[in-house]
């Protein structure tokens, strides 16, 4: 019972309680000619006062019977299934972080692995503590000697190893906040041309010597990083248009 | 297409197609994985996701399928899944997900649109076919489901569709009161 914003049902419960078909069309109802056919006779007294007052507002309707009854999706005229299924997703409310993510003009193995930093499933040490691996050696940061777990707060931002990349690039986060709140803030702060790109390669590279110093026991230190970390970023510029790349390679260049 | 609804034996074809497709993933990074579910694995299930309800049971095991490609890499031995292939990863990019395509809400979608044709009354022999000879004088969703079992596959979403629809009523044929 569908019409005139309400449930008629819930509205004149008396009434409804009378009638003969409860899915009766509206096209039936209007073409019927006596009350015989819609509702069981004879009506009780409350039922009747509904009934008045169901005429009143049916009357006040214009209907039309050349026309066409028109089912449209509350998101616009034509229903489509892209518009449904974005549809369904439309409560979920993510950090601006992630779509700024997606949209940074990095290699797709950096922004997988980014995306696995923001939702917290990088295979760090605290990862295999999280899955009760049996692991023989430590599970603390290999890049420092602070015996701190290897926790991708740690290995990234509060590491003194980290940190003294961050400071070599003259990126400072702000690390009271929460892991996006930061990397969001941070961004509006700087002004470094290509800000998440910068990130994101850092980021990557550090997690590579990372690795290299776990599997191939090779000696990490923040000289090698940055020779990667600014190869990488050259090889990362020619995706960029060449407005934008011209700055981000005079920005990368005042190093030396 | 036969006049009974397909069984899971029926779909097998479709299974083995991505189970094959799936295997060269172990050569493959993480976001080449990603690339090859989202843009090459999941689309060969919308030719079939447009006409059929598909079994849950097909569901599971194109699911299956689609996350040892992801996360396992097809290798022999088992390897820790970062990710079940769970909520988090259906999500759309912008949302924090990867934008996996959630089966059953794509074929619920894509069939959505046969009911929308149907309500609307396109000009479309089999939508004319069905109002005059199911639903004469009828509502469709407050009457018995009847018909194939296309049909009835297809009205048993009209709760879904009434949810994320408005109607203006004309002639209130397919109105109830």
């Amino acid at each position: 019972m569908w019409l005139f914003d309400q449930i008629l049902s819930h509205q004149f419960p008396r009434l409804a309680s009378f009638s003969r078909n409860e899915g009766v069309s509206v096209f039936h109802v209007m073409h019927s000619e006596d009350l015989d056919s819609l509702f069981m006779l004879p009506l009780s007294s409350q039922a009747l006062d509904e009934l008045e007052i169901l005429q009143e507002q049916v009357q006040l309707r214009n209907y039309d019977e050349d026309d066409i009854d028109q089912w449209k999706p509350i998101w616009g005229n034509q229903y489509s299934a892209k518009s449904y299924y974005s549809y369904v997703f439309k409560g979920i409310h993510a950090h601006p972080t992630f779509k700024a993510m997606w949209k940074s003009r990095c290699i797709p193995r950096i922004k997988f692995f980014v995306w696995l930093i923001l939702v917290d499933r990088l295979n760090t040490g605290a990862m295999l503590q999280r899955r009760h691996f049996n692991i023989q050696g430590t599970l603390n940061c290999v890049l420092c000697n602070l015996a701190a777990l290897d926790t991708v707060e740690h290995l990234f931002f509060t590491c003194p190893f980290a940190q003294a990349c961050w400071t070599k690039l003259g990126i400072a986060w702000n690390l009271n906040l929460q892991l996006f709140d930061h990397l969001w803030q941070a961004k509006s702060l700087h002004n470094i041309p290509m800000f998440a790109e910068v990130s994101m390669t850092a980021l990557w590279e550090m997690w590579k010597l990372r690795n290299d110093k776990v599997f191939k026991r090779r000696q990490p230190s923040v000289a090698i990083w940055f020779v990667n970390f600014k190869n990488q970023c050259l090889l990362q510029s020619i995706r960029f248009k060449e407005d934008l790349g011209t700055s981000y390679c005079v920005w990368l260049d005042a190093f030396s | 297409m036969g006049t009974t609804k397909p069984r899971v034996e029926d779909l097998t074809p479709l299974m083995h197609r991505v189970r094959r497709l799936s295997a060269c993933s172990s050569w493959l990074s993480y976001s080449g994985r990603l690339e090859m579910v989202n843009s090459s694995i999941s689309p060969i299930l919308t030719y079939a996701m447009c006409t059929l309800k598909l079994p849950k049971g097909v569901n599971e095991n194109i699911d299956r399928a689609r996350k040892q490609c992801l996360w396992r890499g097809n290798s022999e031995k088992r390897k820790v899944e970062i990710l079940w292939l769970g909520p988090l990863s259906y999500y759309l990019k912008e949302k924090g997900g990867l934008g996996v395509m959630n089966l059953s809400l794509q074929n619920d979608a894509l069939l959505m649109k046969h009911i929308s044709k149907f309500y609307n009354r396109e000009n479309l022999s089999w939508v004319r076919m069905i109002w005059t000879k199911y639903y004469h004088n009828k509502v469709p969703h407050s009457s018995r489901a009847i018909g194939s079992f296309w049909w009835k596959d297809i009205l048993r979403l009209n709760v879904l569709f009434r949810g994320v629809i408005k109607c203006i009523v004309g002639d209130g044929r397919s109105v109830t009161f």
